[in-house]
Order: C-alpha cells, then structure tokens, then sequence
C-alpha cells in the first residue's frame, strides 16, 4: 500500500491530539456536555417518582433497566394520570422507533462478537449516539477506527448510565428528604423539564417551526377533551403522519 | 381508580426498549433505509417537546388553566431562545416560578 513521505500527510493520519488521549479519555470528553444534563433530569426523574409515590425499586428499575429517559418520565406520568395500559406501551414503542434507527446506523460502524451484539444495544441512547458519531468524524483517519469507535461507545453509554442512575437515586432521596418542604406542582416539573429543548429545537431547527404550532394547537384545542398525557400519544401519531406527507410533497416538487 | 400491575408494565417496557434498540442493531433491512420512513420518524422529537410542555403547562384535568406555571414557561422559553442553551429552561422556568409564587403570595 502506497505511504506518503510528506511529514504533514503523517500528521493527518494520526492526529497527536488523539492518539495522546486514550479512549476512555475521548468517550469522557464528548459525552461530557451530556453528563449535565443527565445529572439534571435523573435527579428529576427521581424526585418526580418519588412526588407521585412510586416505590424506590420501581423507579429504580425503571431507570437501571429500561434506561431510556422520555419513556421513563412518560411511564410515570401516564400510570399517574391513570391512562389505559396499552396508551402507555404504545407511546413507549413510538419513542422507542429512534433508537431502533440509531441501532442500524451504529451497526455499520463496528466489528462486535457474538456476545457483544447482546450487551452494546442497551447502550443506545441519543447521547451516546452523538458523543460516537462526534468520535467518528474526529478520528477520521484513524487505524482500526470500528475497534476504536466500538469502546468509545460503551465507554460513553456506561458513564451516561451509570451518572442518570446515580442522580435517579439522589433524586428519589431528595424528595424523601426535603420534599415535603418544596411545593413544587408535578406539572411544572414535567412542563419545565422540556421548555429548553423546545426553545431550543425551535431555534435551531426553523423547517418544523410549522409543525410545532400545528401541534400546539391541536394539543390547546384536544386538551379540554382529553388527559394531557394521551395527548402527547396523539401528537406522535399526527407528527409522523405529517412528517411523511411534507416529503412525499417535497419529493414531488423535486421531480 | 385504574389499578396497574407495575411488575408486568416494568417487564413489557424493558423488552420493548430493549427489542427496539437490538431489531436493527443485528439486521438492517432495506425499507429502514428509507427516506419517507426516516423522515417520518424525525416529527416524533417536537411531537413529544409539544406534548410535554404545552398541555402541562395550560391545562388541568381538562380546564384552561393560566398560571404561574405558564408565565414561567414563557419566560424561559424567549430567555432560551436567546441565550441558545437549553440547560438555562428548567432552571429559569424554576426561579420564575418560586418568584412569581412569592409576588402573588405577598399581593
């Protein structure tokens, strides 16, 4: 195989700002910006279940075993308001249809073994998504990238994980704690929970600007006919099926 | 009251997350690839930031409700938009709140 001998093509290979940190170190730093707020929103998570008298091991298996945040806080939600069972399972599945994408894309990045196939999956979570394809595109020119890229992956799953059950925990002894001392209403915290992301995704991403005030009325007109939490059920169903006809429209207009 | 089974509930989500990540992590078939199918699924992101926030903060048990609660929110909301950082949201929606709260208190 050709090898160039310009020093600066050497440099582009192997990047030292990379090679001098080990892997652990380059999981850390990318899915740091995710650890704040999963501090955060394990904390809430554990005071909200504690709030609505969920027991301990309840919201600790939660936490430890399904391991997926919106599904977590939406269970909660859902078991208190009282919806039907099914209303709950369904909002899991239709969340839970991203990580299934993210599961097919992460798949083409790594070599695992049989054993590995089973464990890897239950680290696929948005942040340890990011924080690999962020490792993808710094380690570019990289050897044994799929290797590399493989542990990055666990490396940021078990310290996204391992930090939302901690704050799950915290969050839970918080409320026992000083809980009775804090009026905090359920619905600021659930409400609260996602404006900034709201804000966020309505600044950054301007195309659903659309979609989200379709949303927000259909959820202001339906809310005095049903629960809040079966409303978020019927806004994914209207989201998706909105989604699918602006590309179909979108396609036509290309062709 | 609606009694639940919470065993049965933490069983059926632990394999439904599980399963979902797992499908397509061992095999990848062709209609995933799909551009429709894909797009489709990038409207469930705002679907649930809508649905969390809006009938959270405006309704209770089916009642327009205006609350502190919603000033915050508003509040917090062009404070993000702003200042770009979502982490702000909470902690802004939290100080509104608790100050709103004690305002009205005082009144």
């Amino acid at each position: 195989m050709f090898k160039s001998k310009n020093p600066k093509d050497e440099i582009v290979e192997n990047p030292p700002s990379i090679e001098k940190f080990p892997l652990i170190g380059m999981a850390f730093r990318n899915s740091s910006p995710f650890l704040i707020s999963a501090w955060f929103f394990g904390l809430l998570f554990g005071f909200t279940g504690a709030s609505l008298n969920f027991t301990f091991l309840f919201i600790c298996s939660l936490s430890l075993l399904v391991n997926s945040g919106s599904v977590q806080f939406l269970t909660i939600v859902m078991i208190s308001e009282g919806e039907p069972i099914f209303a709950v399972f369904l909002t899991a599945l239709f969340i839970n249809l991203r990580l299934a994408f993210y599961g097919a894309s992460l798949r083409n990045m790594f070599e695992l073994r049989t054993w590995e196939k089973l464990l890897w999956p239950y680290f696929i979570l948005d942040e340890s998504f990011i924080a690999t394809t962020t490792s993808q595109s710094q380690l570019q020119n990289s050897q044994e990238l799929p290797t590399k890229l493989k542990f990055i992956f666990l490396y940021a799953g078990i310290f996204l994980t391992s930090t939302w059950n901690i704050a799950t925990l915290l969050g839970y002894w918080l409320f026992s704690s000083v809980g009775s001392f804090l009026d905090i209403p359920n619905r600021l915290i659930i409400a609260a929970s996602f404006v900034g992301f709201l804000a966020l995704h309505w600044q950054t991403q301007k195309q659903d600007r659309i979609l989200l005030v379709i949303l927000g009325i259909l959820s202001i007109i339906t809310g005095f006919f049903i629960s809040s939490s079966t409303i978020i059920l019927m806004l994914m169903i209207i989201a998706v099926v909105l989604k699918m006809i602006t590309y179909i429209q979108n396609s036509g207009d290309i062709s | 009251m609606t009694t639940y089974n919470l065993e049965l509930i933490l069983i059926v989500l632990i394999l439904l997350t599980y399963c979902s990540r797992l499908l397509f992590f061992l095999y990848t078939p062709e209609i995933m690839n799909k551009e429709i199918l894909i797009s489709g699924l990038r409207g469930i992101s705002p679907a649930i930031l809508i649905g969390f926030v809006v009938p959270f903060a405006l309704f209770e048990d089916q009642r327009l409700v205006f609350s502190n609660i919603l000033v915050s929110l508003v509040i917090a909301f062009v404070v993000v938009v702003k200042a770009k950082k979502p982490s702000l949201g909470i902690v802004i929606t939290f100080i509104g709140y608790f100050v709103l709260t004690e305002i009205t208190r005082l009144i």
